[in-house]
This record gives structure tokens, sequence and C-alpha cells, in this order.
């Protein structure tokens, strides 16, 4: 397929997928369709999640900004998270580092114990 | 050559800098032989290039029609290589995105920027062309909202761990004709534009 056909055939799926009905502008479906599920809620923050990254962050000694600036996907893929995620070079060994430290519980336990005394914004 | 097009349905989302910025980054620390292809009629890239003193990245100005042929010319003299894609034009953004090897999805992180940034994301990975989104303009100290978006997001699509932040040094940057590695090279930006061009390379790596 030569690249114009294919182009013109993303610039009409794109245009497809953004066109809303008339019909349906009065009321959104939501169903059980997964690409539907992340535009139809963005940002709304589910405690589970919130709960998650808070337990990752003590575990590996992260400190919880440098989690939310510099890779929250790749905490998860080393705590086991699905392949699918990416990964940023370095961090993995980084994070790996702070698990494999013999004094990982002690330090993630004075992590715990800094930011119950000081003041963040998570 | 490996290409990468930054681009998004949407307006002011910050395509053209992230494109200025990576282009410098590829060019000045990484050493690559560096292409910043601007295809947006604003011309916004290339009004950058003009301000330039320094050498490196060559500025082109072109269309999307004729990317595929400069593209194609252009392979054998660049090791890397950037289009600028014009917001608002789809025709631009499809065309470009069949023709290099990896689309950004340049988008701010809130609500009316992300969903037709998802909804374009779904086409690409339908059509099987490698893209990924990057959240641009984001705030100094990212939301626990945001962060959990993404983590969610990264189940069922890509998503560039390192967001580019609102910071002043990205502007004041492109209006000296810079990009922020030559403008501040141990400030934030620098660092999280390093940390894109090395996450593109390191994706593009893995898929070749």
């Amino acid at each position: 397929m030569s690249t114009r056909i294919k182009a013109n055939q993303v610039a009409a799926a794109i245009r497809q997928n953004f066109a809303v009905p008339l019909a349906e502008t009065g009321r959104r479906t939501t169903g059980d369709d997964s690409r539907q599920g992340m535009t139809r809620s963005t940002f709304s923050a589910p405690r589970a999640a919130i709960v998650e990254l808070r337990t990752l962050a003590l575990r590996f000694g992260v400190n919880m900004n440098d989690l939310l600036l510099l890779g929250v996907e790749d905490v998860l893929k080393a705590a086991g998270v699905p392949a699918n995620v990416a990964v940023k070079p370095g961090l993995r060994d980084k994070l790996q580092e702070h698990a494999n430290r013999p004094d990982s519980a002690a330090a993630a336990s004075q992590v715990a114990q800094r930011k119950s005394g000081a003041n963040h914004d998570t | 050559m490996i290409s990468i097009a930054s681009g998004q349905t949407k307006g002011g989302t910050g395509k053209t800098s992230v494109s200025v910025h990576l282009s410098v980054t590829a060019a000045h620390l990484f050493q690559r032989k560096t292409v910043l292809i601007d295809i947006d009629v604003q011309r916004s890239a290339t009004k950058w290039g003009m301000r330039r003193n320094a050498a490196g990245p060559v500025v082109i100005s072109s269309d999307a029609a004729s990317l595929p042929n400069l593209l194609g010319r252009l392979a054998g003299e660049f090791d890397f290589c950037v289009v600028d894609v014009p917001g608002h034009d789809l025709n631009a953004l499809s065309n470009a995105a069949v023709n290099v090897d990896l689309t950004l999805l340049v988008t701010r992180p809130n609500q009316l920027d992300i969903e037709p940034a998802v909804e374009v994301c779904n086409v690409l990975k339908q059509f099987q062309l490698p893209h990924a989104l990057l959240i641009s303009q984001a705030p100094p100290r990212p939301s626990m909202k945001l962060a959990s978006w993404m983590e969610a997001y990264s189940r069922q699509g890509e998503v560039i761990s390192t967001m580019i932040t609102s910071l002043a040094a990205y502007q004041d940057a492109i209006t000296l004709g810079m990009g922020v590695e030559e403008y501040e090279p141990q400030g934030r930006a620098a660092r999280e534009m390093r940390a894109v061009f090395e996450w593109l390379m390191w994706r593009l790596k893995e898929k070749r």
C-alpha cells in the first residue's frame, strides 16, 4: 500500500473517531470499551491507585516527587506490572538497587517518617 | 536516519517547542547530524532557525505532500530528523505518521487536549504506526491525578514517562534562537529533553 493511500486512510479513521452523531450528543454511553473509559473520566484519581503509588514509593525508597517526575510506570514494572509498560533506561537498575539494599526496609521506614512530618502536596 | 514527527490535532500544545528543543539536544549533546523539517504553514520552527547563530540542526521548510520524497532524500545525509507537524491538520499528521519511525502526540495535561490525542493514538495503533504520548506544559509538581492517569493509560498505550514541564527556559531559549540544551544545559528543561531523546532511542532501537 502506498504511503499516500495509507495516510488518507489514517486521516479518515481519525475523522471518524472524532465524529459524534447528533442523535447521541445528549447522552454519552460508557460501556466496557477501555478506549472510551480512558477518555470518559480523565484525572479521576482512584484511591487504590494513589495508595499503590505511595506504597511503591516507600518500598523502593523513592521520593514521591521523583516517582511522579521520572517514571511511575518504571516503578510499577519493577513491581511486576505487565510487560507492555515502557521502562526508562537506567531507572530499573536504580530501583532494583534500592530493592536489593539490605537496609531497604529501614530506608522505606525513614522515608515514611520524613513524609509524616513534612508538608507535601500529594 | 531515525525520524520523529511532533504533532497533535490541537494547536498550542507545544509541538514546535518539542521539535526545536529535541533537535538541538540531538545535534549538540548527542552529536547526531540532525535536520528539523517544518511543514507548518506558520513556519514557527523556520523562524526560530533563522534566529540561530549556532550550527545544527539544519532547518528545512516544506509541506506535508513533499514529506515522503524529502525524507527519502535526506536519509543518507542525516542521522536524526524531527518533523514539526501543524495542529488542526489531520492530513499533515497522518502523512507524517505513515512516513516517520515514530509519532509523538504532544498534549497538554487536560481533558480537552488529551481526549483527541488518545483518539489519534487509537487510530495509529490500529494501523500499527509507532507513536507515543508526550505530556507537555505540565505543572512543576505533577498531581497524583495526572500520575494515576498516566499509569492507567500506559497499560493500553505508550506514554513517555518524562513530562515536559511548563518552564520559562523553553520559551526563553526559543526567543533567542536556541535550544534548552544550549540555553541552560544544567537546568531541568535540558534534563527533560535529554530524557525524551534517550527514551526515543531506546524505544526505536527495541523496535528495529
